[in-house]
């Protein structure tokens, strides 16, 4: 008896079409009536149409049926940029550090942290504020509010130049010393400045038990990378760092990835090993375009934040290995420009355990990135989250809230609203974007991956920036005394 | 040791922890209690018996999946399909040989194995188009062109992919 495909039970053929990818799932379902009908089911077009908007399931246990419905209402709800309520928050001008994550928004003065927490059309809890009182001078710090952590950085300057540094690792509920984490003390390290500089760039990035910090020191650029939870550092990464180092942006757990403006400018790839004490490897190195003469002045890599664990009360959370990088490129010649790429990008790389290989940007660019001649108007981060990236365009006298998805969402068609808001809309770009040679490039450069515009008008205020997170856009403004955030909110 | 006779009469003889691997087979032994009477497998062939034995064998001992964590499994979790080398290797068998050994580890009920042979599979048609998918497994196209233009439309198929 010859048995096919199609021979086998059908909960055994659902099981299977379970098993796949967003593509594939279709796939299937196009080859033939019987796998059509499996396709039908509620569980299968809700793996499927989460698959394609690049989200997961946040394990909320609810029937695929409500998930569907929910899911389909909020790709649409930011495909129009339809938010549902639009609310102001007040808070502190003065800010020596901010962060966006989750719903919260932080800032400090530089000895609390104060955090708000951000309207949203499903809160079931009323929190406004959390004030925590670090009993230090905060020079920087993140937050996690899935995993109700703070980590944050106090400097003291040691006598001869030396300065100490320790980082903190709190819970955001408590103020008190994170459960997770092993070690008794902070983590702590030294730094070094013979001209008596204090460097102004520091960034921290939290991924799962991995804590990278970026700094420099009169040695030039620094990165520290320490599992928290054990308390140990992994390496002090800096005389093997390559030369003109920008910025770092985290891939997932065990890889980063750093910008230089050596050459025509470059996206380095590194894999370490998170539970020892460890050598980054340097996995591949990806080109940029060449360019015919100008150099790369400023390289800024931002990403959505990796998000291991869903914010409570949360339906979905984005897919860590489809969040968008985004670089923001200025040229000596002049040109601006936004080059976005996926994080399996490079992660597909890690894969290939070829340790230290060269990617042109003819082998790898046109395919998977997409690179906007584009002026990067946002002074502050946070304008990324999953696929989406959030920008501010401004028209004669009005301005727009302009939302990238990179995502390939099945609700994402191209249409408008007429007569609603005038210019609103959702517009896909499949057709290549052409950068051609001349000043800067000495090729065309031209990118392919496909993604989706919306822009709606925002009346009254200019934000000077924006920020993004799962459920809310929030532009940002100074009024009189206060920081005004304008929170809207899906 | 258990006798088990297959569809095409052949007996096969096996240790009781390697058999039981089978729901079915061990809720049968606990039904008939201690007895040396064959147990008739009418479903399974020789051949493929030979295989799921293979199987079982070289994971007994290995603690069953218990029926609970199998019902509170969420379906859009479930979505792994790494299959350890063991396995990978165990099933690089025939297209045919596959579906049969699927339909035996599903009729023995054979959690493990089963999640094997469907894993395959989803990786067999991973990355494929419809049309490759067709002509791998021999799946007669039986949708209308109007009817295909319309779920391509309704789905925002793009060609390319």
């Amino acid at each position: 008896m010859a048995q096919s495909l199609t021979s086998i039970p059908e909960d055994l053929l659902f099981d299977i079409m379970c098993r796949l990818d967003g593509p594939s799932i279709l796939s299937m379902a196009m080859s033939c009536r019987a796998l059509y009908q499996i396709f039908q089911s509620d569980t299968i077009k809700y793996i499927y149409e989460l698959d394609m908007s690049s989200m997961q399931d946040a394990g909320s246990g609810k029937p695929a049926a409500e998930l569907l419905d929910a899911l389909r209402d909020r790709e649409k709800a930011w495909a129009d940029l339809n938010w549902s309520s639009v609310e102001i928050v007040k808070a502190d001008p003065h800010s020596m550090a901010y962060d966006h994550v989750a719903g919260a928004f932080a800032q400090t003065d530089g000895r609390n942290i104060s955090v708000h927490w951000l309207p949203s059309i499903s809160k079931t809890e009323n929190r406004t504020t959390t004030r925590l009182d670090t009993g230090f001078w905060v020079r920087d710090f993140m937050l996690d509010v899935g995993e109700d952590l703070v980590v944050f950085l106090h400097k003291e300057r040691l006598p001869g130049g030396t300065f100490h540094g320790r980082l903190y690792c709190r819970t955001i509920s408590t103020n008190e010393p994170h459960s997770a984490c092993l070690s008794a003390g902070p983590l702590s390290f030294q730094f070094y400045l013979d001209g008596g500089i204090i460097p102004l760039t520091e960034e921290l990035e939290v991924v799962e038990d991995v804590l990278f910090l970026t700094t420099s020191d009169n040695r030039g650029p620094r990165i520290l990378i320490w599992n928290w939870k054990m308390g140990f550092l992994i390496h002090d990464f800096r005389d093997q760092l390559p030369p003109l180092i920008h910025e770092l942006d985290v891939v997932q757990r065990d890889v980063f990835i750093v910008a230089s403006r050596a050459d025509s400018g470059k996206i380095l790839i590194y894999q370490i090993t998170p539970t020892m004490v460890c050598i980054p490897v340097l996995i591949a190195t990806l080109s940029l375009p060449g360019t015919n003469g100008p150099y790369i002045r400023h390289f800024q890599a931002e990403s959505g934040r990796y998000q291991h664990r869903p914010t409570p009360g949360a339906l979905f959370l984005p897919s860590p290995t489809s969040r968008m990088h985004v670089f923001a490129i200025g040229y000596s010649s002049g040109l601006e420009g936004l080059l976005f790429v996926r994080s399996s990008t490079f992660s597909r790389y890690v894969h290939c355990r070829n340790e230290g290989l060269e990617v042109a940007w003819s082998e790898w660019g046109e395919q998977e990135s997409r690179f906007l001649e584009k002026r990067l108007r946002q002074g502050w981060r946070r304008y990324a989250h999953g696929n989406r990236i959030v920008c501010i365009q401004k028209y004669l006298d009005s301005t727009w809230i302009e939302v990238l998805n990179f995502s390939s969402s099945t609700s994402l068609t191209s249409r408008s609203a007429p007569g609603l808001h005038a210019r609103q809309g959702c517009f896909r770009h499949d057709n290549p974007t052409i950068i051609e040679k001349g000043d800067t490039f000495e090729e065309d450069v031209v990118t392919r991956l496909p993604y989706h515009v919306a822009s709606r008008k925002v009346s009254g205020k200019t934000p000077f920036s924006c920020m993004i997170d799962e459920d809310r856009i929030v532009g940002l403004e100074f009024v009189y005394d206060a920081l005004e955030l304008t929170v809207y909110s899906f | 040791m258990v006798l088990l006779v297959t569809s095409d009469n052949e007996q096969f003889n096996a240790d009781k922890d390697v058999v039981e691997r089978s729901v079915l087979i061990k809720n049968m032994l606990e039904d008939v209690g201690e007895s040396d009477q064959p147990i008739p497998l009418p479903n399974v062939s020789s051949s493929v018996l030979k295989k799921v034995l293979e199987y079982c064998e070289h994971h007994r001992g290995e603690p069953l999946p218990s029926a609970d964590a199998d019902q509170s499994q969420d379906e859009t979790r479930k979505r792994t399909t790494d299959i350890s080398e063991w396995d990978q290797k165990f099933i690089t068998v025939d297209q045919e040989m596959l579906f049969e050994i699927i339909l035996a580890a599903n009729y023995l009920d054979i959690k493990s194995l089963l999640d094997v042979g469907c894993k395959t599979v989803a990786n067999m048609i991973k990355g494929k188009t419809p049309e490759e998918i067709r002509k791998l497994f021999n799946i007669v196209n039986d949708f209308t062109p109007e009817e295909e233009a319309q779920i391509k439309k309704e789905n925002e198929w793009a060609e390319d992919r």
